[in-house]
């Protein structure tokens, strides 16, 4: 009943905001070559400010009232400082839960003006983490300034343009015609007052008006993405995988085995929340769910977590398999979440990069690729436990052949996904190959598994050897996907990223001691292993 | 006879490929990594078209080049040894797809030329610029010349201001030959010419009467004409959405249009064209082309069908896929 009463105010949190922000969510506008409703952008500017998708106060609720000039919003403390040296610097007093309001730093930001844009003017690879933290307080600050009373100015800078309707077209809010403002100014002027009933009169006819001369898929888009943001899909679904993974803990480290259909149903509803995300964003771009790493993160757990559900209905199941799929999916679902807070993950694309038939064929047959070789790794996982518990009995010629079979399926798909991407270079950049580390990562995997397959059949070397090298793949895995993205080089810009070594240094640490763990111990107990 | 013998028995083992394998993830993983501290052209030279590198200037270390020539040779004495036996008939097409793809890639990395054409709307040309190839001419005997088709230089004296201008550079800077830059406006080509004994340095683009340094220029038997060129941007920004080029080429009598696009390249006479880029001037749009003569393009292709239907063989015929789907 406690877990049902608390996924329902999971659900609602995402829900609730006042009733004018219900409407001014829904509201159409052009940002960054993307017609999207307001709420795509509030979420954006308020988790780019908070860094914590645990919000305070609601980001339309929050985005409303500071760009219609509610003071109070000023001095909400809404900003995220950790940086010890960002707080003496701005010389202001450290608070416990580490978050600011607009008033508290400005005037600190204000009298360090000369050395920000000093700071600005530098590149960005002499500039240090201190002060690369002090340039993120910066745009903080800068969003509400640009946004602060944005409504009621009369200069507006920032590229955020809405419809004009009698003019047909997108323009900048100063510069819509006579009429259209009118709507707007009474909108905020009801607002203002309070006053719901004419408020909703004339939005409803602002907002028929707009949506009645935008494009049909224009349309369709804009009510997928509201709905998107509306059900919050990927935070709902992470906080559902997280809970499903205490329950499997439980399960499986105190045998309470009643607890499995909840489990289940958890599980379902995560697995839904992370399907519709998927679908909703194929309904928004109108292009496969593919096109940037955000994307392929979120694509590929859920085809991981496809697995879970078979296993789970259609299988024995097997509680370590289970548990350790879970603690992936959880992990992944986590990171997408990081990836997704505070950025637009609808951008639009480079022409190169915007062709429909290279992003399914390519990016979904390399993605496949990976999800098998992530599969294999966490088999191998659960391979080198069984074999830790002495617990393999019949299984160990089975689930060698899986292993095998499973390892020539992903280099097929992995070897085809990179020649396919090679066969793209080729019809848009005329060449198709050129070493760059993005190709280069996909073909560690492919000679990695190569090396694998071949080294089976040599005489050296047993099937426990041939484990190894799978084992080994999952680091191979984690560089192609991430590593190389790191560098930042290349023609594969849109892939770049950064602050994420410590993660990626995390997971080989954990693979090391994981086979430290598993296998050197078992190595020391002298107890042997068995040799097909 | 005993030693080709002994050779394709060594060539033959599985080992020996897998070494192979193993030396080119190495070089892969280095020449990777290598690409955040230099230029991706270096490092393709460095690592992977080089028969030999030294780690940290003591180990020596098979170069990419020589280690996929060893891969050819090995997946050859593979495949003519187990020719015969229809049972390894996935197998062999898998590694005859890999030769394919190899052959493919040794003929574009030997024989394949590059170039560029500005257009500008109406204009007609049938003249395409180099990419790699210069053109030096010059009247004067000269003793020596050599081309250094990216350089860096350093400063060797100030340029004094009552000094007279000259063209001959030598004078004031050295010059050092680096490895080529991805994009070919950032490389800097020069010719040094020895006259009378002195060392001249001329840049690219030199041209006079009698001396003349430039990219050489290739005539192709057809004319190309840019008959409109279309760019549309993402709304509200300056990010190109598309961009493409109508093209009308005349060869002989036939005129014929066609469009070239961003992963739309057209295939004619040998040649691609491929959409490249545009420089917006205030009158006019002009596209930029790249041209390719690559006669391994389709090599991958042919890679790409082999290497499913030897792999589609390998799952369906020879595995027995209820063995294998065990969990």
């Amino acid at each position: 009943m406690r877990v049902f009463f608390f996924l329902i105010l999971l659900f609602f949190s995402n829900l609730y905001c006042s009733e004018f922000s219900n409407y001014f969510e829904k509201l159409p506008i052009l940002k960054d070559g993307r017609v999207r409703p307001l709420s795509s952008f509030s979420s954006e500017c308020y988790y780019n400010i908070s860094e914590n998708f645990f919000s305070k106060s609601n980001h339309i609720d929050w985005f409303v009232s500071l760009t219609t000039g509610d003071e109070k919003i000023l001095n909400e403390k809404n900003i995220y400082i950790k940086n010890n040296y960002i707080i003496s610097l701005l010389d202001i007093k450290k608070n416990k839960n580490n978050y600011y309001s607009f008033n508290d730093i400005y005037f600190s930001i204000e009298k360090n003006k000369d050395y920000i844009i000093y700071l600005l003017n530098l590149n960005s690879e002499n500039i240090d983490e201190d002060q690369k933290n002090l340039l993120n307080i910066f745009k903080k600050t800068l969003i509400y300034i640009n946004f602060n009373n944005f409504f009621f100015k009369n200069n507006s800078s920032e590229n955020i343009f809405f419809y004009d309707y009698e003019r047909k077209k997108w323009v900048n809010f100063n510069n819509l015609s006579t009429n259209v403002l009118d709507i707007y100014i009474k909108i905020f002027d009801y607002y203002k007052k309070n006053d719901i009933k004419n408020f909703t009169k004339n939005f409803n006819f602002l907002y028929f008006k707009i949506t009645s001369n935008l494009k049909k898929n224009q349309i369709y888009s804009l009510k997928s993405e509201f709905f998107y943001n509306k059900i919050d899909t990927i935070k709902n679904s992470f906080f559902l995988y997280l809970l499903s993974l205490f329950i499997i803990f439980i399960i499986f480290f105190f045998n309470r085995f009643n607890l499995i259909k909840i489990f289940k149903l958890i599980f379902l509803l995560g697995f839904s929340f992370h399907f519709s995300s998927i679908l909703l964003r194929f309904f928004i771009t109108f292009r496969p769910p593919v096109s940037n790493l955000f994307e392929s993160i979120l694509f590929i757990n859920f085809m991981f977590s496809l697995t879970i559900l078979f296993y789970l209905f259609f299988r024995n199941l097997n509680k370590f398999y289970i548990f350790f799929s879970m603690l992936f999916v959880t992990i992944m679902q986590y990171v997408s979440l990081k990836f997704s807070l505070g950025n637009d993950t609808m951008y639009v694309l480079l022409p190169v990069l915007d062709t429909n038939f290279w992003l399914t064929i390519h990016v979904i047959t390399i993605s496949i690729g990976y999800f098998l070789c992530i599969f294999l790794g966490v088999l191998i996982h659960l391979f080198f436990y069984l074999l830790y518990q002495n617990n393999f009995n019949n299984l160990d010629n089975k689930f060698y052949n899986f292993l095998y079979f499973l390892c020539i399926l992903s280099l097929f798909f992995v070897f085809s996904g990179t020649v396919l991407g090679g066969i793209w270079a080729d019809q848009s950049w005329g060449r198709f190959w050129g070493w760059d580390p993005k190709e280069n990562g996909a073909l560690l995997i492919v000679l990695w598994l190569i090396f694998t397959l071949h080294l089976k059949y040599t005489n050296f070397f047993n099937n426990f050897i041939f484990s190894i090298c799978i084992f080994i793949n999952n680091i191979f895995v984690a560089i192609a996907w991430f590593g190389v993205n790191l560098l930042n080089t290349g023609l594969h810009s849109y892939g770049f990223v950064k602050n994420i070594e410590s993660g990626l240094f995390l997971f080989c640490l954990f693979e090391l001691f994981y086979f430290i763990f598993f296998i050197v111990l078992k190595k020391m107990k002298k107890l042997t292993f068995f040799k097909i | 006879m005993k030693t080709i013998n002994n050779l394709i028995r060594f060539f033959n083992k599985n080992e020996i490929f897998c070494l192979m394998i193993l030396f080119f993830i190495i070089i892969i993983f280095v020449g990777t990594i290598s690409q955040k501290y230099i230029n991706i052209k270096s490092s393709q030279e460095i690592y992977f078209n080089s028969y030999f590198i030294c780690f940290f200037d003591i180990i020596p270390f098979p170069g990419g080049k020589l280690i996929l020539i060893l891969v050819f040779i090995n997946l050859i004495i593979r495949i003519i040894k187990t020719y015969l036996n229809i049972k390894k008939l996935s197998t062999n097409v898998i590694h005859f797809s890999i030769i394919v793809l190899l052959i493919g890639s040794f003929i574009t990395n030997k024989y394949s030329k590059e170039y560029t054409i500005y257009l500008a709307k109406n204009e007609k040309q049938n003249k395409i610029k180099s990419l790699d190839d210069f053109k030096f001419f010059t009247n004067y005997k000269i003793e020596e010349s050599k081309i250094f088709k990216n350089t860096d230089f350093s400063l060797k004296k100030k340029i004094k201001k009552t000094e007279k201008s000259e063209f001959n550079l030598s004078k004031y800077f050295d010059i050092k030959k680096i490895p080529l830059f991805i994009e070919n406006n950032e490389n800097l080509a020069f010719i040094i010419i020895k006259l009378n004994s002195i060392e001249y340095y001329i840049q690219e683009g030199f041209v006079s009467k009698d001396l003349r340094f430039e990219k050489e220029f290739k005539e192709i038997p057809f004319y190309i004409k840019l008959k409109e060129f279309k760019k549309i941007n993402h709304e509200g920004t300056n990010l190109p959405k598309s961009f493409k080029s109508y093209i009308i080429i005349k060869n002989n009598n036939l005129k014929k249009e066609y469009l070239i696009e961003m992963n739309k390249p057209l295939r004619y006479n040998g040649y691609t064209f491929y959409q490249t880029s545009f420089i917006e001037n205030k009158d006019n749009i002009i596209s930029i082309l790249t041209i390719s003569k690559d006669f391994g393009y389709f090599f991958p292709y042919l890679f790409f069908i082999l290497f499913v239907f030897g792999f589609l063989i390998h799952i369906f015929r020879i595995f027995n896929i209820k063995k294998y789907l065990i969990l």
